[in-house]
């Protein structure tokens, strides 16, 4: 009897255990190297599991459990914006809406892209004045308008002397092939596909030419982190990227981690990976991550160069601009916040 | 067998505006066989469906009485009346054999006795179908017992409706227009079977069986087939009772006619006086006499042989 | 004349005709494109689209003894001391064409399942309780009048983005439908089958499950068949938006990396499930309402 009793009462407490969980986070994923290659295969190789209730090694050490969700991009905006989401992954010029109505901290810069961005043009286009009159082709108010207006300027050009319009980023590299437009602006692994399957057009200029403006970042809402084990979800989305991308950069691995990647970014070979992973320039070291927060040139950017395009293309309101603090202040819309990657480092 | 089955008081209905039926009384016996005719939209359906249940009328009431003495009033469908329509006779997701079961299945088992005592509710199955058989065979439709009501003939169809209601001893089956749909001979042959049935229960002295009220507008089937006609009709004088317009159909005819079985020749000249009669009385707009005239009284020269 | 009948033969060699015609149709732009551009992916050729279809079922580059070993050196970097479960089933051992058509069917199963069963509980509910019908008909006619891929935010905030989003999508965008029509269908039931039930002893609840019910199920099976293609349509569009696996979630990552040459037998394979989903209905209602056969005759 007593013995029963007693697996009894171990068998309440093992239960009792089992539903004691670590508390849970969402992060929304959408398909860009740094992105969906970082964190979707970091699930893959099963670094973390991903799904709610599960946890890999790398949760339970920080415990914590993260649930990765895998969007389109911009519902990783609209998640965020409605709270359906503790983090997402946006670049520097898609965080700066959704922290008017949620306030946001940038916990990690992932990549910039230094090339990854570009204007294709067809064999007629000769020079950058060529395009003027011609309408170029590119999805407005995103990154690929931002990329074509700071281009222009970059190069001594007005963005108002030259006419952009809307279309699909992937419909760009298609209406390219077919030689229905001169010219568009569109992101990888458009820009590489479209480049092979037509050779003569032409890679006109590319965000190269403004490297450190367009980051990609992960950014988590401020209430997220207050609430408890918030601090360790941070510390854990930090850690994932930096345990990948120490495989990527680890001679023995990077082979079959660049194919791992490639099959959560548009199911790319080991070679187009390589060029990608060229065009997308990482982050992928707490010490370089730490040095773009804190930094002059980042701030510089957003003051004089982000913010700006959004209010004037009416991202966000010319009244309610978001506060912009590189640091921690809980009354700031958007933080770059140094800190959980300097935990990360620390604690390795 | 003189005791009431079926009794209709003061019976009076309009559609909005329109009044079709005024002041109906009608008492139907055990046993008899009913025609009701009357010109289209005199309100014949009207006054069936009040008797089945599913439109009660505005004013007046129809009872079902027993033979105990008790009454109730018809307020919904029942057990009690058996209904075949001219259409949508059958159900068609059934075989004929089902559809004739389709009764028994229902009065003697639910919808819990089925899904929980499914080995009572197997043997009670089997009955069921093997009494809805013997009830085909009576209709000489042993060979369609597994044919589904598109695969049947007009004429099949409706003697499994037949069957389907005659099975579940309804203490009276109302037809309306049943055989309105067919054509000449399988309405014949279709009367002949109704006189069979109705000619071997009475042999058989069941009790309740086979009162039957038929509207038809076929006046030769009205009075080959029944021992009553009753005439329904708006042509009457209804100024002798104080309305200025026409409040609706009364019954204006109400007489016996011959008794006829199937080993009585059909002789349709026999009866053509009180088709004539009928034709007149009840059909006729320009004839608006008393009401009261034909309602009563047994006429001598209609007795049948 | 109009209407004038062909016989069995001469349907059969029209339609065989008419694929052929499309075949060969195809091969010729697909020629043309290539004699412009021989690098062309958008108008993939017959042997391109035999590698897009070897592409879709070829087994992973990675084998699970590689991700063994990316985890081990995953592990050792970020310096957590944890067993490699080599035998823990990932997401790579598995064909593109096998985990997408998995993802897809399941949600569309599901969704059609609960759509279906809710709309004709519903339909039927409203068909047989007139007040029922007429407090909820405006609010149903107007749901059926929203375009479940333009809800999709209100989706995400009430279903989240999991499984359950997909079968809320699909429930919501079929449901409506399916009720309206089934309402309908009680409605248009011939009234003289009803009475007779009743006059031969059937309550009201089996009226509706031995009269009701069976009557309309072959009409029910038509509208799951019809119901086939918008709810396709809600799910594919949902997929290329949030989903990790899928058709729609395939489309989209093959059509960014230009990849039409596995793009198009997706959405062939993809038709191919419709049509073998619908020829399944259609059997099951042969199978179940033999009489509905012959009435059609």
């Amino acid at each position: 009897m007593k013995k029963t009793m007693t697996r009894l009462w171990a068998g309440v407490g093992l239960l009792a255990g089992t539903a004691v969980a670590d508390p849970s986070f969402t992060i929304a994923v959408s398909e860009y190297p740094s992105w969906s290659g970082t964190f979707l295969t970091a699930c893959d190789i099963g670094l973390i599991d991903g799904a709610e209730g599960a946890q890999g090694p790398l949760e339970k050490k920080w415990k914590v459990d993260l649930v990765v969700k895998d969007t389109d991009y911009d519902s990783c905006i609209t998640l965020f914006v409605n709270g359906t989401i503790d983090a997402s992954c946006l670049t520097d010029i898609d965080s700066l809406a959704p922290s008017v109505t949620r306030k946001a901290v940038a916990i990690l810069p992932t990549s910039t892209s230094a090339g990854a961005d570009a204007c294709l043009v067809q064999p007629s286009i000769t020079s950058v004045q060529d395009l003027k009159g011609k309408p170029v082709r590119g999805l407005s108010s995103s990154v690929s308008e931002y990329t074509f207006d700071k281009c222009l300027e970059a190069q001594g050009e007005n963005p108002k002397d030259y006419v952009f319009e809307n279309l699909d980023p992937v419909q760009v590299g298609v209406v390219l092939q077919s030689g229905k437009i001169d010219a568009g602006v569109t992101w990888n692994p458009v820009v590489m596909e479209t480049l092979k399957a037509k050779p003569d057009l032409k890679r006109l200029f590319d965000s190269s030419l403004i490297e450190g403006q367009i980051i990609d970042m992960v950014t988590v809402s401020r209430e997220s982190l207050e609430k408890e084990g918030g601090k360790d979800f941070a510390c854990a989305v930090v850690d994932v990227y930096y345990t990948i991308c120490k495989l990527m950069d680890n001679p023995d691995t990077q082979d079959k981690m660049l194919i791992s990647m490639g099959k959560r970014f548009a199911g790319l070979g080991l070679q187009d990976m390589r060029i990608i992973v060229k065009e997308t320039r990482f982050y992928s070291t707490p010490e370089k991550g730490i040095a773009l927060f804190t930094g002059d040139k980042l701030p510089a950017v957003m003051k004089n160069d982000v913010l700006p395009w959004t209010v004037k293309k009416e991202l966000v309101d010319q009244d309610k601009q978001p506060k912009i603090v590189f640091g921690n202040d809980p009354a700031a819309e958007l933080c770059f916040d140094p800190q959980y990657m300097q935990l990360v480092k620390n604690r390795k | 067998m003189t005791d009431s089955i079926l009794k209709i008081r003061q019976v009076s209905h309009a559609f909005d505006d329109h009044r079709v039926l005024y002041n109906v009384n009608l008492d139907i016996q055990r046993g008899q066989i009913v025609a009701l005719v009357g010109p289209s939209g005199c309100g014949k359906s009207t006054l069936l469906r009040a008797i089945v249940g599913t439109h009660p009328t505005q004013s007046g009431e129809s009872v079902m009485c027993d033979g105990a003495g008790s009454t109730r009033m018809i307020r919904e469908p029942g057990r009690d009346r058996g209904i075949v329509y001219q259409r949508y006779s059958l159900f068609p997701h059934l075989t004929a054999q089902e559809n004739v079961a389709y009764g028994l299945q229902v009065d003697q088992t639910t919808i819990a006795s089925r899904i929980f005592n499914r080995r009572r509710w197997s043997a009670l199955r089997k009955t069921h179908m093997e009494e809805a058989a013997v009830m085909l065979e009576r209709m000489h439709l042993g060979s369609a017992l597994k044919k589904y009501p598109p695969e049947l003939s007009g004429g099949m169809c409706q003697r499994v409706a037949l069957a389907q209601a005659l099975i579940m001893r309804p203490e009276i089956l109302l037809l309306d227009e049943p055989f309105g749909a067919l054509d000449e001979a399988t309405r014949e042959e279709l009367q002949k079977v109704l006189l069979t049935l109705n000619g071997d229960a009475k042999s058989r002295s069941e009790d309740a069986s086979y009162t039957v009220l038929i509207v038809t507008h076929e006046i030769n089937e009205a009075i080959y087939v029944s021992d009553r006609v009753i005439g329904l009709s708006q042509y009457w004088n209804w100024k002798e009772v104080g309305e200025t317009s026409s409040p609706g159909a009364t019954i204006v005819y109400d007489q016996p006619s011959p008794v006829y079985s199937l080993r009585t020749e059909r002789d349709m000249l026999k009866f053509q006086d009180q088709k004539d009669t009928i034709l007149r009385v009840v059909f006729e707009p320009s004839y608006t006499r008393s009401w009261k005239e034909y309602n009563s009284a047994v006429r001598e020269d209609v007795k049948g042989s | 004349m109009i209407g004038q009948a062909i016989s069995h033969r001469s349907r059969l060699v029209c339609s065989i005709l008419s694929v052929v015609l499309l075949v060969a149709g195809y091969a010729l732009l697909a020629d043309q494109q290539h004699r412009k551009n021989p690098n062309d992916r958008t108008i993939p050729t017959w042997n391109q689209l035999w590698e897009g279809v070897l592409y879709l079922t070829a087994k992973p580059e990675v084998s699970r003894s590689d991700e063994a070993d990316l985890l081990a050196a995953a592990l050792a970097g970020a310096e957590i001391s944890a067993e490699v479960d080599s035998t823990r089933e990932g997401f790579l051992e598995h064909r593109i064409l096998w985990e997408a058509s998995k993802a897809t069917l399941g949600r569309l199963f599901g969704g059609l399942m609960l759509g279906l069963g809710l709309g004709v509980l519903a339909g039927v509910l409203m068909g047989c309780f007139l007040k029922l019908d007429a407090v909820a008909s405006p609010i149903m006619y107007f749901a059926s009048r929203i375009i479940p891929t333009a809800a999709m935010p209100i989706f995400f905030k009430m279903a989240g983005i999991d499984l359950e989003m997909y079968v809320a999508m699909i429930t919501f965008g079929s449901m409506p439908i399916v009720t309206l029509s089934v309402s309908q269908y009680v409605q248009t039931y011939p009234c003289e089958l009803r009475y007779k039930a009743y006059t031969l002893g059937a309550s009201h609840a089996e009226v509706i499950t031995t009269a009701i019910m069976p009557g309309i199920l072959p009409k029910i099976f038509d509208l799951a068949i019809l119901m086939i293609g918008p709810a396709l349509v809600y799910l594919i569009a949902a997929e290329q938006i949030v989903a990790g696996e899928g058709f729609g979630y395939r489309i989209r990552v093959l059509t960014k990396a230009t990849r039409f040459e596995a793009v198009y037998p997706l959405i062939v394979i993809l038709t191919v499930y419709a049509g073998a989903i619908t020829w399944g209905l259609k059997w099951l209602q042969h199978r179940l309402c033999p009489w509905y056969n012959q009435e059609r005759r």
